[in-house]
């Protein structure tokens, strides 16, 4: 399990978002407080984009705790974006603590990121890599779950090269957890698995809290799309603000103490939010029926959105 | 009525659980938006009420 945070909007300074707040993540990775375990220590990864250099992320990724990392420190007061993903790790039990485990996970545009688990992993993970291409099964540097799940997810988008939408993404993040259910539905691990996963291209973001069981909860998430995150005298907060200036927030825990301003994502949803920071929020159900899967879609109205409102159902093939 | 979790408009054939708090009734669009209810009821019945009120002086 980790902390994360996801940021898209106007472009601000890489140090306000990681160190400015009163929950920051950086005090997160040593003090998170919806955790059990508060310590997040096992290495961290931040990611952004600068779209006028390249479409591609820059990511930095190290093993030290994300609190005493002072290249973090520095680099953060000189990088500015309009897009962040930043994580702090605590490895599950089993996952090797290395570089190559850090997130957010990168593969052409996109970012990846998870606060979770795969129940019965060890079991499905030839079953998965055997359903890759090679340009994703290759593109597998650690050994984590969670990047195996990101090559699921870029598996099941049409075509990672192409600009996909927000709902594209999000369709293609309940595509990833349908997948993953399958497979770990046919082995002997009867333990929820723990799905809070965040996909960036830089424009978009989808972002998911699931547990597969209904009855326990799942990873706490939360967001934040209608005020700007503005710092003044060293402190960060949500302000009111023109719609123009408003940013999407994305995190593991409130990065503020003003509740209000941050909404909890239900369990089973999807979030996504779109360039022009629309977000909309969709039920994800997975029901189980002998040997089908059932998966139930409901799409509401976002807080800023103009979408109507939808239903839709889909029966995914037999096992 | 909306679901008290989510914030999801529903119709009747979408409410998959109900239950009632403090003498007032809530829908859910699934057993998780309940559960996440049940694990944390005075906040969402906050906010519900406090949505009716900004509802009621419009």
């Amino acid at each position: 399990m980790c902390r994360f945070l996801c940021y898209l909007g106007p472009e601000i300074l890489l140090s306000d978002l990681l160190y400015s707040s009163q929950n920051s993540l950086i005090l997160q990775s040593y003090k998170s407080k919806e955790r059990k375990e508060p310590l997040n220590g096992d290495g961290f990864g931040v990611g952004w984009y600068a779209p006028q250099i390249s479409p591609t992320p820059c990511v930095f990724t190290s093993l030290t705790p994300a609190w005493n990392n002072q290249n973090l420190r520095r680099l953060s007061q000189h990088v500015k974006s309009s897009c962040f993903f930043a994580h702090v790790r605590a490895a599950s039990p089993g996952m090797m603590v290395s570089e190559a485990n850090c997130h957010p996970f990168q593969y052409g545009r996109y970012l990846w990121m998870h606060n979770g688990t795969i129940q019965g992993f060890w079991q499905i993970r030839r079953r998965l890599r055997a359903s890759l291409p090679d340009r994703f099964y290759n593109a597998i540097e650690g050994t984590t779950d969670s990047e195996h799940a990101f090559a699921v997810f870029l598996n099941l988008l049409t075509d990672t090269e192409s600009q996909h939408s927000a709902n594209e993404m999000g369709q293609a993040l309940v595509g990833t957890i349908v997948q993953l259910e399958r497979w770990t539905a046919e082995t002997e691990s009867t333990a929820p698995s723990y799905y809070n996963f965040a996909v960036t291209d830089g424009q978009n973001v989808a972002a998911i809290r699931y547990v597969s069981d209904q009855t326990v909860e799942p990873a706490s998430l939360y967001y934040a799309t209608d005020r700007r995150y503005q710092c003044a005298d060293g402190i960060c907060q949500l302000v009111d603000c023109d719609p123009r200036e408003r940013a999407a927030v994305i995190a593991s825990e409130r990065l503020s103490e003003d509740n209000d301003h941050w909404i909890r994502v239900a369990p089973n949803h999807v979030l996504t939010v779109n360039q022009n920071l629309e977000a909309r929020v969709e039920l994800m159900e997975i029901e189980r029926h002998g040997s089908r899967v059932e998966t139930s879609s409901l799409y509401q109205r976002g807080r800023q959105s103009n979408h109507d409102q939808f239903y839709t159902r889909q029966v995914s093939e037999d096992l | 009525m909306r679901d008290a979790v989510c914030k999801m408009e529903l119709d009747e054939r979408h409410v998959k659980e109900s239950l009632v708090y403090e003498g007032r009734s809530y829908y859910f669009c699934s057993v998780g938006c309940r559960a996440e209810f049940e694990r944390h009821p005075k906040d969402y019945a906050q906010a519900a009420q406090s949505e009716d009120g900004v509802k009621n002086d419009v």
